[in-house]
């Protein structure tokens, strides 16, 4: 193999492990703060990416569409937890049932509304841009894409270790009724960090469609491959998220480049392992 | 037991007669409603003892589809070698998915079921050399046997129906014997279980296989009902539809599931009608259950739904 073949591959897996990372944060997020498995996570990816990329098209903002999508997304999640979640509080399972029979509703109606085309996502010129990297020109986007999942995972972990929000998050998941009397308001809390996973999923909805594009079966697809990361990782974990779509990324990225048709083969092996070997995830409590 | 003869002897009159006043379009639904009566009795099995909830059994039945496709209409292997390797396949399938989940909890199985099934789905994707892609691989026929043609509806209801009745009534047995009541065992108390000596993790395998034996005969009855196999049966839609009747028609009983898949087929030929958005219907339907009734029709009370809206769907 030649190391231009070798880098072109690490890149891509890089880039994949960024938007990885860039999905599942917020289905690990809800899931370790909330105990919730947000099963309609990829409907809403699909949602934020509709959305934003139509916003993108009219406006030729980027930033915009981001926004949008991710806001849509947003609105979408604390409805779901206001006015149905609320509802089964504690029940993990219908939880759980419930986010499905969401997401079933979305990417249906998101069928009907943009139809089965698959639609991608406009770049301005200069993004599109090979940069060069010293060792060979990558394009700028997926440049811009692993910086910014970088900065995304600094920041809630800033967030979360550092400040008084992630420490009374932390608080209300150990221990609801004793954070409750201590002046915190968990529901309040509760649906924001939903909303923000959302967010997030709906950002990275607009943002994965310079990769690969919007269409019918995408939500299943970025659902399955964003618990296939938190599973590697450990649900809950952020740190989990980030090396399990690390290792994902890249077992696909050069699977993909020298085995294609095998290519899930060689993502369900790393799965396998963890599944066997270590139940919890590389870095999941057990409970 | 004189109870229980009543029973089936209603029901198979209620075939019968349902034979021959249905046209043949009600008769060609009927088979669809009995075979995903069948997907969610597999998952019952699983549900309503262990309160796993599986999204993969409808991945089960279509490996077990694409055996016969393969088999059978590609290289035309004999009737009697394709049957039994389809079911086979499906419980190696179940054996593989089995060793990766027994040691799972409710959600997390919910999250590996789904995980692993999508995965299968994804391959019949893109294995387009075995599976044919998302054309899929079509002309898979059933013989002509004494004189009868087994693809004409009728006969085929005939078979599917009897199959159908055997299968409910061995799980009806099986959910009384020692077996079925130590599963029970398990999911109201995995502890005791294992403190009184049971081989939990190996009931729970077995469980999961029997499962997948289940959904491997719903498999070849569907794949000869289509006559053609393609990815659409390994999609998450179908895991949802049938989850959706089970819980539906109330997973913990024997015959919630094909009450509720009955429901589900009637629903889903009614909306067709007026729209493509059966996927909407399913998931409020679901969303309903989860939220109204969480154990579903069979088990249904008003008492319930005034007070105990957090009745509980898991054990846990």
């Amino acid at each position: 193999m030649t190391l231009d073949t070798f880098y072109f591959l690490s890149l891509n897996g890089l880039t994949l492990a960024a938007l990885l990372f860039l999905m599942a944060t917020g289905l690990t997020l809800a899931f370790g703060l909330m105990r919730v498995v947000n099963l309609a996570h990829g409907a809403f990816y699909l949602l934020g990416g509709y959305v934003g990329v139509q916003v993108v098209q009219e406006t030729d903002s980027l930033m915009l569409g981001i926004l949008v999508g991710g806001l849509v997304a947003m609105a979408g999640g604390v409805l779901m937890e206001r006015l149905l979640l609320q509802r089964v509080r504690g029940l993990d399972l219908s939880e759980a049932l419930l986010t499905i029979a969401v997401g079933m509703i979305i990417a249906d109606g998101l069928l009907a509304i943009y139809g089965g085309s698959s639609i991608s996502l406009p770049l301005p010129a200069e993004l599109r841009m090979p940069m060069d990297l010293g060792v060979m020109m990558y394009p700028t986007f997926r440049v811009y894409i692993m910086i910014g999942a970088l900065a995304l995972g600094a920041v809630l972990w800033v967030v979360m270790t550092r400040t008084r929000i992630g420490a009374a998050i932390r608080a209300g998941v150990d221990d609801r009724e004793t954070a409750m009397t201590q002046g915190i308001n968990v529901p309040l809390l509760f649906a924001g960090v939903f909303g923000a996973a959302s967010f997030l999923a709906g950002a990275a909805g607009v943002i994965g469609t310079s990769y690969m594009s919007l269409g019918q079966g995408l939500d299943v697809r970025v659902l399955m491959l964003s618990l296939v990361v938190i599973i590697i990782g450990g649900m809950g974990s952020l740190k989990g998220a980030a090396v399990g779509a690390l290792i994902t990324g890249m077992v696909y990225s050069f699977a993909s480049g020298y085995l294609p048709q095998f290519a899930l083969f060689f993502l369900f092996l790393p799965m396998t392992l963890i599944l066997v070997f270590r139940p919890q995830g590389l870095f999941g409590r057990t409970t | 037991m004189k109870r229980e003869t009543l029973v089936i002897l209603g029901v198979v009159a209620g075939l019968l007669v349902w034979l021959l006043v249905a046209g043949d379009y009600a008769v060609s639904r009927t088979n669809r409603a009995m075979i995903y009566a069948l997907m969610a009795l597999s998952f019952s099995v699983l549900a309503g003892r262990l309160g796993w909830f599986s999204l993969c059994q409808t991945t089960l039945a279509g490996v077990s589809g694409y055996v016969v496709a393969i088999l059978g209409a590609q290289h035309g292997l004999p009737y009697a070698v394709v049957i039994p390797a389809a079911i086979l396949t499906s419980m190696l399938f179940a054996v593989v998915f089995g060793v990766l989940t027994v040691r799972a909890r409710a959600v997390s199985f919910l999250m590996l079921t789904l995980a692993l099934g999508q995965m299968v789905w994804a391959l019949s994707f893109q294995w387009v050399g075995l599976t044919g892609g998302y054309n899929g691989i079509s002309g898979v026929r059933l013989p002509m046997v004494l004189g009868f043609n087994l693809n004409d509806p009728r006969v085929f209801y005939v078979l599917l129906a009897t199959c159908t009745v055997l299968i409910f009534l061995a799980v009806h047995r099986f959910y009384n014997s020692r077996f079925g009541l130590l599963l029970l065992g398990i999911q109201e108390n995995e502890q005791r279980m294992r403190a009184l000596g049971h081989p939990v993790y190996l009931a729970r395998f077995a469980a999961f296989v029997l499962a997948g034996a289940i959904a491997g005969v719903a498999g070849v009855f569907l794949v000869y009902d289509m006559g053609i196999m393609s990815p659409s049966p390994l999609s998450l839609n179908q895991a949802v539809l049938v989850l959706t009747a089970a819980v539906l028609g109330g997973y913990r009983t024997v015959w919630g599931p094909a009450l509720g898949a009955g429901i589900l087929i009637t629903l889903q030929t009614g909306v067709a009608q007026y729209t493509d958005r059966h996927m909407m219907v399913v998931g409020a339907v679901l969303a309903l259950c989860i939220l109204l009734m969480p154990r579903g029709l069979s088990e249904f009370s008003w008492k319930s739904l005034v007070r105990g809206r957090r009745a509980t769907t898991s054990s846990t």
